[in-house]
């Protein structure tokens, strides 16, 4: 994988974060995912593709204020970046052209 | 008044026992978000499908929960160059290795640096020790075949025979006259493949060249070449047929002497250089590394006429040979006796001997035994430090327990567990091994000071790949070993366990607790009896130096006066000069009394003469007796008690007063106990005139002060060639050295002199090998001291540590604090207890070892062992003090709080 490919879970935690809209968190997208993606996803592997993706400049992180729900621990909030934006539509697009010409009747066999 | 809303009732507490697990694993930024969103989504569960569905989907996310991707995750993120590299490649995973031990020293900074202090003490003692005994011991002799090379002595069986070790010494090793060698060369059935001699405990003889170091040579014959089977790098070496009367005078130089002070000309080649009254051709150059006899000797000369042509009196030879192919020491010493029986040699007119010894084994002496014991205790040294490493990581490892296991429930494998480890290990240790080596290094020059000058070969003493290769195979035994124990309780330590531990607070093993305890005991035990050792030595050597010699050394320059044959005849011009003299040194600033004297202790050699005296009980016998030929007032000079009778007196003939003094070993060894003034002796065969004894002094110790004073008898008058003008100084003794010696040269033109010496630098000389093998041991001592106190802290501060809930507990149930402290200082005293004991008897049985090297110790040395018991226990008490302090200052509460 090159240096600004991203893999298939990675596009789906940054879709999960767009629909999220900011502000979002890890729980947040974890829930995103099962509910929308019908995945089942352990929260350490979100945090992991979350760290990867920030690593890569494609989302950005900061620490909110504790809260007494959450047993006084505070959220570690996620927002996709123009790069990460980016990233994305280029895998939707990179997709879309090579399912052109892909006849419908072979792929859904 | 405005109502506020009730804060709602808290969510369900997950499961407190998983969520405790994973706050433990997880990586610390990531904490309270991780966490928190797991409660969020437990509370919502709980209230949705229940309690007991939403505990186990928090178990489920726990047990999948991946706290090291985690970790690494967030370590690429911060990490200054991020790596995009993903894992998987071989370097991939050693590189992630050293980042946990780095990460993992970070975390432990004190025990980490604990551990490396401890390998570079080890290792520099290691790599100190071992360059010295390989300089010594190990590198080979730069002469072809080394081995097969003898030393000849004669056998004078007559001085063997007397009481007075250093005369029974001396009559084993006798030195050949030029007609013995001579005879013994020529014979047909000589058992050598070459032999050779050389000038022995002569003194070197020096060129008047007084603007540059001086040039030490030593006469040799051209046999000497031959046995060594060196070849020359430059011009050739002197042949057979050149070493005879009448042939030419040749030099040999050494390489150094070559490089210092001839520039390293090959034009030096057929050059003449003048040593002493003569000149000679030099003729060759030897190759770099070649020394003979000592690396003292610059050049090699021939002998002159005048010494080839000796007739039987003067026994100044050493001889060298070597063996025959097929024959060893044993079938030589054969053949020599029966070549010595057919020669019909003999001493003077006395039998004689013939002594073949490994020259090798005969260079070396005692020094390898001293040599091996100091191999053998730094290798305990090196042990200790390994027992310390492996205690200090066991330590760590003990308090990581559940780390270990998480990581092995979540898949890591035991030989994962291992690995990280001994990479671990082996960047501490090899972090205190450069640390360790390059102190050795930089320390070499100044530990080489240290060393006796009478240590042989000690010119070869160099840090070299042989040392640096044995420093890097101690690092690896080390790393191997503080390694074993550690991974061992790692990758034994199961998931269950630490499940439980984590409930109550992290546990170390007690089996871990055990073998920590166990290995101090052993280093303890180890310490102590390095420390007995070097009690013993050191209580040796100040028995030494504090021994009654029997006469004043302070202060004390002896000059020795070589003069010419029809000088030394001259009595009367003798003792003329002999009172110019006197009277010219007494007249320098700074100096309190002169001597002239035929004899000075710790001048070298003794005189050997035949006497006849009579017996108790009446009759005439023979025997050999060392002698000594002085002036009047040496005795008052060296302030030596007079026991009976009188000194020689001042001033009068020599001849006319005829009488002799004899010293209280020889009193006691010819008439006992009885008084010994007015009895007679007579020198020489029965011709000499009878001479009455007239005084009896005190015994001196004149060469080895470990050595009783033996028997001497004192005649009046002039020695013949040799003198020594002797000055008691009232400053410091070296500092008149010079202006000594240039005044005792300025008497006469026709006079040489070697180097001044003073006689407490004799002494030190004496006793240097002791002092050597003292000082080193007891350094390597007290650096097995530091490791035993390292390790006792680093066990009790430990125990401490762990212990700290219940310590919070007794004292909130009312103990206090000096119970507290006294309970931990006990226990650090309790484990030096059975290191003493361990360690005495252990050193009771090892003892022997070092008997050969005490002077007038016992091995069961009560001093010593006193000593020794309440240094360890000082050191036990001290460990464990700290960690005392700490357990007593141990605050209830907060102790419980923590947990």
């Amino acid at each position: 994988m090159g240096r600004n490919g991203i893999g298939e879970l990675e596009q789906l935690v940054l879709l999960a974060l767009l629909r999220l809209g900011n502000d979002t968190y890890g729980g947040a997208v974890r829930r995103e995912l099962a509910r929308a993606a019908g995945r089942d996803v352990v929260l350490s592997t979100v945090y992991v593709t979350l760290m990867r993706l920030e690593e890569k400049g494609f989302v950005s992180s900061w620490m909110g204020e504790p809260t007494s729900k959450r047993g006084g621990k505070a959220r570690r909030h996620f927002r996709v970046e123009p790069d990460g934006v980016a990233a994305a539509r280029e895998a939707r697009d990179t997709l879309l052209r090579m399912w052109d010409g892909v006849d419908a009747s072979s792929a859904r066999a | 008044m405005p109502s506020y809303p009730a804060d709602p009732p808290p969510p369900p507490p997950p499961p407190r026992l998983a969520e405790a697990l994973l706050e433990r694993l997880l990586p610390p930024a990531l904490r309270g978000p991780y966490l928190g969103d797991l409660r969020e989504d437990f509370a919502e569960l709980h209230e949705r499908r229940g309690a007991l569905a939403a505990r186990l989907w928090y178990l489920t996310q726990v047990l999948r929960s991946r706290p090291w991707a985690l970790a690494r995750a967030e370590e690429r993120l911060h990490s200054p160059h991020r790596s995009h590299r993903r894992p998987g490649g071989p370097m991939t995973g050693f590189i992630q290795d050293v980042r946990a031990s780095l990460r993992s020293v970070r975390r432990t900074p004190l025990p980490s640096a604990v551990i490396v202090l401890t390998v570079a003490l080890a290792m520099a003692s290691a790599t100190l020790v071992f360059s010295i005994y390989e300089g010594v011991i190990l590198r080979p002799f730069p002469y072809a075949e080394p081995e097969e090379l003898v030393d000849v002595h004669l056998v004078n069986p007559v001085m063997a025979a007397l009481d007075d070790p250093a005369s029974r010494q001396m009559g084993e090793r006798y030195p050949l006259s030029y007609p013995v060698f001579e005879a013994w060369r020529s014979a047909a059935s000589l058992p050598l493949a070459s032999f050779g001699a050389y000038q022995g405990d002569a003194p070197l003889y020096q060129d008047n060249d007084t603007e540059q170091q001086p040039l030490n040579a030593a006469s040799v014959t051209a046999g000497v070449f031959e046995v060594l089977g060196v070849p020359a790098a430059l011009g050739r070496l002197p042949a057979a047929a050149e070493d005879v009367i009448g042939g030419p005078a040749t030099a040999v130089l050494t390489h150094p002497a070559w490089q210092m002070r001839f520039g390293g000309d090959s034009a030096v080649v057929g050059r003449d250089v003048r040593l002493g009254e003569r000149t000679f051709r030099v003729i060759g150059v030897m190759p770099p590394g070649f020394y003979f006899p000592t690396a003292r000797v610059d050049v090699l000369t021939s002998f002159s006429d005048g010494q080839r042509a000796t007739s039987g009196g003067a026994y100044f030879l050493r001889a060298i040979g070597r063996l025959r192919a097929g024959m060893d020491v044993t079938a030589t010493q054969l053949a020599m006796d029966d070549v010595v029986a057919r020669a019909g040699t003999t001493i003077g007119r006395g039998p004689a001997g013939v002594r073949v010894a490994d020259r090798r084994a005969a260079l070396l002496g005692d020094v390898e035994l001293a040599l091996q014991v100091l191999m053998v205790t730094v290798l305990v040294v090196v042990l200790m430090a390994s027992v310390n490493v492996t205690n200090l990581l066991l330590a760590r490892s003990t308090g990581r327990a559940a780390d270990a296991a998480l990581r092995r429930a979540l898949g890591a494998g035991a030989g994962r567990l291992l690995r990280l480890q001994l990479v671990e290990t082996l960047l501490l240790v090899a972090a205190g091994a450069l640390v360790g080596t390059l102190a050795a290094v930089g320390g070499l020059d100044a530990s080489l000071a240290l060393l006796p000058e009478a240590l042989p070969r000690q010119d070869g003493i160099a840090f070299n790949g042989a040392v640096a290769a044995f420093a890097l195979l101690v690092t690896l035994a080390a790393a191997v070993l503080a390694t074993l124990a550690p991974a061992w309780f790692a990758a034994r330590s199961a998931p269950a366990a630490a499940l439980r531990a984590a409930g109550g607070g992290l546990r170390f093993s007690r089996a871990a607790g055990r073998a920590q305890r166990a290995l101090v005991v052993v280093e303890i035990t180890a310490a102590v009896v390095l420390l007995m050792g070097a009690a013993l030595l050191a209580r040796s050597y100040l028995q030494l130096t504090s021994v009654p010699l029997g006469f004043d050394p302070h202060g004390m320059v002896v000059v020795p006066v070589y003069t010419t044959p029809s000088f030394a005849r001259d009595g009367e011009a003798v003792a003329g000069w002999e009172a110019a003299v006197r009277d010219q040194v007494a007249a320098l600033p700074g100096v309190a009394d002169v001597v002239v004297s035929g004899d000075v202790p710790f001048a070298g050699g003794t005189g050997l003469t035949g006497i006849e005296y009579e017996r108790i009980g009446g009759g005439v016998e023979s025997i050999s007796v060392a002698n000594a030929v002085v002036s009047p007032g040496y005795f008052e000079f060296m302030e030596v008690p007079l026991l009976e009778g009188r000194f020689f007196a001042p001033g009068g003939d020599p001849e006319a007063e005829g009488g002799v003094i004899v010293n209280r070993p020889l009193a006691d060894q010819l008439w006992g106990e009885g008084p010994a003034v007015g009895r007679r002796v007579r020198t020489g065969e029965g011709e000499d005139p009878w001479l009455e004894v007239i005084g009896v002094v005190a015994g001196m110790r004149t060469q080895n002060p470990a050595e009783p004073p033996g028997a001497r008898l004192y005649q009046r008058g002039s020695a013949g060639g040799v003198f020594y003008v002797a000055a008691r100084t009232r400053g410091a003794a070296a500092s008149m050295m010079t202006p000594v010696r240039a005044t005792v040269l300025a008497s006469r033109a026709d006079l040489q002199s070697p180097d001044a010496f003073t006689i407490e630098d004799r002494l030190a000389t004496a006793t240097a090998h002791p002092r050597f093998r003292t000082t080193l041991l007891a350094s390597l001592a007290f650096v097995a001291a530091i490791l035993a106190l390292l390790g006792v802290y680093g066990v009790v501060s430990h125990a401490v540590a762990e212990r700290r809930r219940e310590i919070g507990v007794r004292m909130a149930l009312g103990a206090d604090g000096r119970r507290v402290r006294r309970a931990v200082l006990a226990q650090g005293l309790a484990l030096g207890a059975l290191g003493i004991g361990m360690g005495l008897l252990i050193a009771t049985g090892t003892a022997r070892y070092i008997r050969g090297f005490l002077f007038e110790v016992e091995t069961s040395d009560p001093v010593a062992m006193a000593s020794v018991v309440l240094t360890v226990l000082a050191v036990a008490g001290a460990a464990a003090y700290l960690p005392a302090r700490r357990a007593a200052a141990v605050d209830p509460g907060e102790a419980l709080r923590a947990e």
